[in-house]
């Protein structure tokens, strides 16, 4: 033990902590970098994946495709399940390409190599664990700094620019930069000044033909890269589009926002202003920095100029990136937090010589890094390595963490899913009228129109202003290419953002679609011929169900049961109506409620008791899904109901024309307490495909539940009872996942 | 396309060349990778046992986890510290951390899984054959991974830190079989005194092996160096005088009270022998006490402790009665282990998992199959006792010391299974933790030494006549070259 050495103690506990630091980096940013523009992109890569074609024809993308490549690459490596973890990893590979530019930075400068490591381990944790909302995620711009980077390393290395390596070197530094400002055009400041340490690089040169030629090179390969993009879209007869999102939308972007020039620079001074007076650290990095190179710029030697001046570019540029992008979104700080970080570690590297110089070597320097370590969690706040190292110990593998979310789904989530399993498969097209990326992602559904947000087709500029001039040209052409390409089964709309009326969009849904199923938060519309196949759909042949006890207190006739009121609950007591899935079973119900209500329950279960129970219900004038032991979602019938106490009808709420009092249970205990019940007769159907069942009452989906290895349907009266009469069973939806195509 | 692949594989070539060959080649090199590798296990260790309930859910809920903190919050610096109601190392190791539960339960799966990857180094440096290290390393991983074993980081009981001094010991007294010599010896006493010191049930078997084979070294080793053979006996006084220390502290606080009280109650009152022999040792039999028969102290809450009508059974229970349960551990020893004998099946096999509060054995490894971690039923008790025996036998040609040492260890671990089951008739289970984890960790390591010794054997007799003799030759050198250096006494 005593030949390793205490430094080599040192590093173990250094890797403990920062392996520590990079397992609650991948699984927390799992769920992380779920976040806005992410999910947008992952739903124009699903789209492309879904109907084939460029970035540009499946998503409004005001960007470079670098971005979506990136995406698509995640999507071709995982599985459903597993994307964002292949986002996650790449959140840490770009987290370490800045840790490692960091630490070069302070090695560059003068500093020792475990000093470079801590300064790198805190710039990792800052990105990939840090409070910012730029860290843990992959927007575009976290990507654009993970290019610069690469590109500052290559720069900063001198075995780069040997002579042999040197034009190599340069066309990587030009790919790179290339890339970044192909992604974000505003970001070429920033390259430029990247690229202006690689030019001083070449300058070591002395051969004068291939100093040349690698000056060439690092001229030409980002243009060349710039330009391939249009030129790429140009070849595929694309460029229309390209052009249109790249170009034109960008524009109405910087228009929208309807400032000046003067008022744009104002407004960033005092953005400029509040951002320093949040993160005065930052300020004293800053600070530092600039009094450091104004002191010493005469000691400096060329090299370390070419350094401190691309900082100096890099930095303003950012800044102007900033301003003239006009929004100052949380997440976009990362273009101006990488060149801060290699400010800081520049001025420690600079430190470290000045102290080396006067007083020789650091003993304690081993133990750097692990102090780095801990005082980055100290300082940047150890709540997202907690919640990640909560994730990575409870994990046991993709598929189980996405079925444990699935559990968690909320109830008006697991309707809506449910109604468009009973019309679509998963990845089927989705039209929807959404300001959200999740809507696409939550029903794990692809996009029917590029236009996958409203704004898109209503003119509504991100933080600027609305109007029919920031509508793209041949929007509603293209709406039109892709309803006819999508042909989307259901539309979605949000109640909280209802169709706007008088746009070929509001036309189209009129048009094509029935709504199916009103509810709090949502409401669903079925095109035609599905809404008519789920509605009012071939009864078939009469249906005469068998009860499932010899003893049974149900009585059955042709087409036909009913159970008398006073009979006791029993689950055992149940009616068989169907010993399969993939039925619709219909006909007419009227409740027999007890003394304390109705209360019945469709059963979706397997007769070897190895499936969990799913239920539609109907308890009185609610009528609610859920499994044995929780209500997952609930409404209520739009009916006159009667309190079985009186025998007078209910007193409902003039606002919503609910009956008052009565709330949607939480927890399904089987007892009914509802003081308000319903003594009409009604036309229901039990519509059940293979991956899920809804109910219809009276012409509308009143509930509707999603279905796992369940095989047969039972109807159990838990409560009072019912009569049953025009049973009948016909075949299901056509697209509910119980043809054979 | 075929000149950039052929760039390329030249490329790869050059890159291992230049790169990976002359590390791989390097011992300092692979030292730091495999510190590198045991860190990034230790790592992955702790995140799973602790993670899910990091950092603000270890909350403590066990009596006994109270009273360690009492015991810790009277301070090293108070006399009443070290005859406290507990034994003094994991208190102490709760004051040193500031009594914090958070701090606690980090720093003791630390060093709990840096204690089993220490076993796995020491196994690999130890055993000479490749064959031996890998199957030692890898069972000694197994057994740290263990749920059953590592639940108990997260809990503040001396469980952990027990096993975690338990490995300490066991592998410093190998250390010193493997090599004598007085600093590797006083490594090895230290960390047997710190071992002593966690959990009142470590001393009987000490005191029953320990002491006797160290004093018997110290006279009977005529090879030894003499002062190696005075600091052995300077150690056996010494953890002589820890032994008394910590019997002394136990009369001094009575907490054998409880484990008194709960063997009357459960396993002595319901025996008419056991009965009449504690009645004529002193013990006052009345109707209240034989009503109380099958209850434990803690049982109709607290009856047993709190009841006017026991007032005499109890300070017979605090003063002479715990004598008289320690002389009838051996009295009556024959049905002290047919009783342990039958409860073995149910002991050997628990999962521990009515302890799991924290979940751990969800984010671990299942047990290993076919009770390679260590033995879960009877037959895997004898079995694994065979193997043990089998490999210092193996062991005891070339490697006598070390088989000795190890054997000495594997009989001490079958009085602190006794002893164990015995000193207590509550929370039996949880209580052979300790015992258990090191019983399997020694039985792995008779194992490795057997292999190790076997592996010798094979290559000696696959060899050709003449090789053989040469071999044989070599190896007569090799371990006449390690005796003379075994007592340095440096």
């Amino acid at each position: 033990m005593r030949a390793l050495g205490w430094r080599r103690w040192f590093a173990a506990a250094t890797v403990l902590v920062v392996a520590a630091m990079v397992v609650a980096a991948l699984f927390h940013n799992e769920y992380r970098s779920q976040n806005w523009d992410p999910m947008q992109a992952r739903v124009y890569v699903d789209r492309t994946i879904r109907f084939g074609g460029t970035f540009y024809e499946n998503g409004l993308v005001n960007k470079g495709p670098f971005e979506l490549m990136v995406y698509r690459v995640a999507a071709a490596i995982t599985s459903w399940d597993g994307f964002w973890y292949a986002i996650s990893a790449f959140v840490l590979i770009v987290s370490g390409v800045l840790a490692w530019a960091a630490c070069a930075t302070t090695r560059a400068l003068g500093g020792h190599r475990l000093l470079g490591v801590g300064v790198g381990i805190g710039v990792m944790f800052h990105f990939a664990l840090g409070k910012a909302d730029y860290a843990g995620v992959l927007y575009s711009r976290n990507m654009i700094i993970g290019l610069f980077a690469a590109a500052w390393l290559i720069a900063l290395s001198p075995r780069s620019w040997l002579a042999d390596r040197a034009t190599w070197s340069a066309a990587a530094v030009g790919v790179l930069l290339g890339l970044a400002v192909q992604t974000l055009f505003v970001s070429t400041i920033a390259a430029f000044a990247v690229g202006l340490l690689a030019w001083s690089s070449l300058e070591t040169l002395d051969d004068d033909r291939r100093y040349r030629r690698a000056r060439r090179t690092l001229v030409l390969v980002p243009i060349t890269v710039f330009l391939s993009a249009p030129a790429y879209y140009l070849v595929r007869g694309r460029l229309e589009q390209f052009v249109s999102e790249y170009w034109t939308y960008n524009s109405y972007q910087n228009s929208g926002t309807g400032r000046s020039f003067a008022n744009q620079l104002v407004y960033g001074r005092d953005v400029i202003l509040r951002y320093y007076r949040s993160w005065p650290v930052s300020f004293v990095i800053i600070v530092a920095f600039f009094g450091l190179t104004a002191a010493l710029w005469k000691t400096f030697d060329r090299r370390v100029r070419a350094i401190h001046l691309s900082l100096v570019v890099w930095f303003l540029g950012a800044w102007t990136e900033l301003v003239l992008g006009q929004r100052y979104s949380s997440h976009y700080f990362s273009i101006l937090a990488l060149p801060t970080a290699l400010m800081a570690a520049a001025v420690i590297g600079h430190v470290y010589r000045f102290a080396h110089r006067e007083r020789g070597d650091f003993r304690s320097v081993a133990a750097w890094p692990l102090v780095a370590s801990l005082l980055a969690i100290a300082a940047g706040g150890g709540g997202h390595l907690t919640l990640g190292l909560e994730a990575a110990s409870s994990f046991t593998s993709v598929h189980d963490v996405a079925a444990q979310r699935e559990l968690d789904e909320s109830g008006k989530q697991r309707t809506v899913r449910a109604v468009l399993d009973l019309v679509s498969n998963q990845n089927d097209p989705l039209l929807a009228w959404t300001e959200f990326p999740w809507t696409y992602l939550n029903y794990h559904r692809v996009a029917a129109t590029r236009w996958i947000w409203k704004s898109f087709m209503l003119g509504q500029i991100y933080l600027g202003r609305s109007g029919p001039q920031y509508v793209l040209p041949k929007t509603w052409q293209w709406f039109a290419d892709d309803m006819r390409e999508a042909h989307p089964a259901a539309f979605l709309e949000e109640v909280a953002l209802p169709l706007t009326a008088g746009t070929p969009f509001a036309k189209y849904v009129n048009d094509n679609f029935e709504q199916t199923y009103r509810g709090s938060d949502n409401n669903i519309y079925l095109r035609n011929d599905e809404a008519a196949a789920v509605l009012r759909g071939s009864p078939g042949s009469a249906l005469s169900p068998v009860p499932l006890l010899a003893d049974s207190n149900w009585q059955v006739t042709t087409a036909g049961a009913s159970l008398p009121s006073d009979t006791p609950p029993s689950p055992d007591d149940a009616l068989r109506l169907s010993m399969s899935l993939c039925t619709r079973i219909s006909g007419t119900y009227a409740a027999e409620p007890s003394g304390t209500g109705s209360f019945l329950s469709f059963r979706f279960d397997s007769d070897a008791g190895s499936a969990e129970n799913m239920r539609l219900n109907i308890a009185g004038t609610q009528v609610f899904s859920g499994n044995d032991g929780a209500v997952f979602d609930s409404v209520d019938l739009d009916q006159q109901s009667v309190d079985p106490a009186t025998g007078e009808a209910g007193t409902a709420d003039p606002a919503t024309g609910e009956p008052i009092g009565v709330g949607p249970p939480t927890v399904d205990s089987g007892a009914t307490a509802l003081p308000v019940t319903d003594l009409g007769q009604h036309e229901f159907a039990i519509v059940v495909g293979k991956r899920s069942a809804a109910i219809v009452i009276d012409g509308m989906i009143r509930a509707a539940v999603r279905l796992t290895n369940q095989t047969r349907v039972v109807l159990e009266a838990r409560n009072g009872g019912v009569s049953l009469t025009n049973l009948a069973t016909g075949p299901p939806p056509p697209d509910s996942g119980c043809a054979t195509r | 396309m075929g000149v950039i692949a052929t760039r390329a594989v030249s490329a790869l070539h050059r890159f291992r060349r230049r790169a990976v060959t002359p590390r791989l080649t390097d011992p300092a090199w692979r030292a730091q990778a495999w510190l590198v590798a045991a860190a990034l296990g230790l790592a992955v260790f702790m995140i799973r046992v602790l993670g899910a309930a990091w950092p603000g859910q270890f909350k403590i809920f066990f009596p006994d986890s109270f009273s360690f903190i009492n015991a810790a919050k009277q301070t090293p610096f108070s006399p009443g510290f070290y005859a406290g109601e507990r034994p003094i190392a994991f208190p102490a190791l709760l004051f040193i951390l500031g009594r914090s539960t958070v701090v606690t339960v980090v720093v003791q799966t630390f060093l709990n899984g840096a204690a089993y990857l220490l076993a796995a180094a020491t196994a690999v440096r130890l055993l000479r054959h490749d064959e031996a290290r890998i199957v030692c390393a890898f069972l000694v991983i197994t057994i740290g991974i263990e749920p059953r074993f590592a639940l108990w980081n997260t809990h503040i009981l001396s469980e952990s830190f027990g096993m975690t001094l338990a490995v300490a010991s066991v592998l410093s007294w190998w250390r010193f079989s493997a090599q004598p010599s007085r600093p590797r010896l006083h490594v090895a006493g230290a960390c047997t005194v710190a071992w002593l010191t966690v959990r009142d049930s470590n001393v009987p078997p000490w005191l029953a092996v320990g002491v006797p084979a160290l004093f018997i070294a110290s006279y009977l080793w005529r090879s030894a160096d003499p002062a190696l053979r005075r600091a052995l006996r300077r150690w056996a006084v010494a953890t002589l005088v820890v032994c008394i220390g910590v019997a002394l502290a136990q009369s001094a606080n009575g907490r054998n009270r409880y484990a008194t009280m709960n063997n009357i109650g459960l396993r002595v009152l319901p025996d008419p022998e056991l009965t009449g022999w504690f009645k004529d040792r002193g013990m006052p039999l009345d109707d209240a006490l034989r009503q109380r028969t099958g209850f434990s102290s803690f049982d109709n809450n607290w009856d047993m402790l709190t009841s006017p009508d026991l007032a005499p059974f109890r300070a017979w229970a605090d003063g002479s009665g715990q004598r008289e349960m320690l002389i009838s551990y051996i009295r009556f020893a024959p049905h002290w282990i047919g009783a342990l004998d039958d409860d073995l099946p149910v002991l050997l096999q628990t999962d521990q998992s009515g302890y799991d509060a924290f979940g751990v054995a969800k984010r671990l490894p299942d047990p290993p199959p076919a009770q390679i971690g260590g033995p879960t039923t009877r037959t895997g008790l004898v079995v694994w006792t065979a193997i043990s025996v089998v490999g210092l036998v193996l062991a005891s040609r070339r490697r006598r010391v070390q088989s000795i040492v190890l054997g000495l260890l594997l009989a001490s671990t079958f009085v602190d299974l006794y002893v164990s089951y015995v000193g207590d008739s509550v929370e039996i289970q949880r209580h052979l933790v300790g015992p258990l984890a090191r019983m399997a960790l020694i039985m792995v390591l008779c194992l490795g030494v057997g292999i190790d010794a076997a592996s010798e054997f094979a290559r000696v007799r696959r060899s050709r006549p003449d090789d053989a003799i040469t071999v044989a030759a070599q190896i007569s050198v090799q371990t006449a070259a390690e005796s003379a250096l075994e007592p340095t006494g440096s």
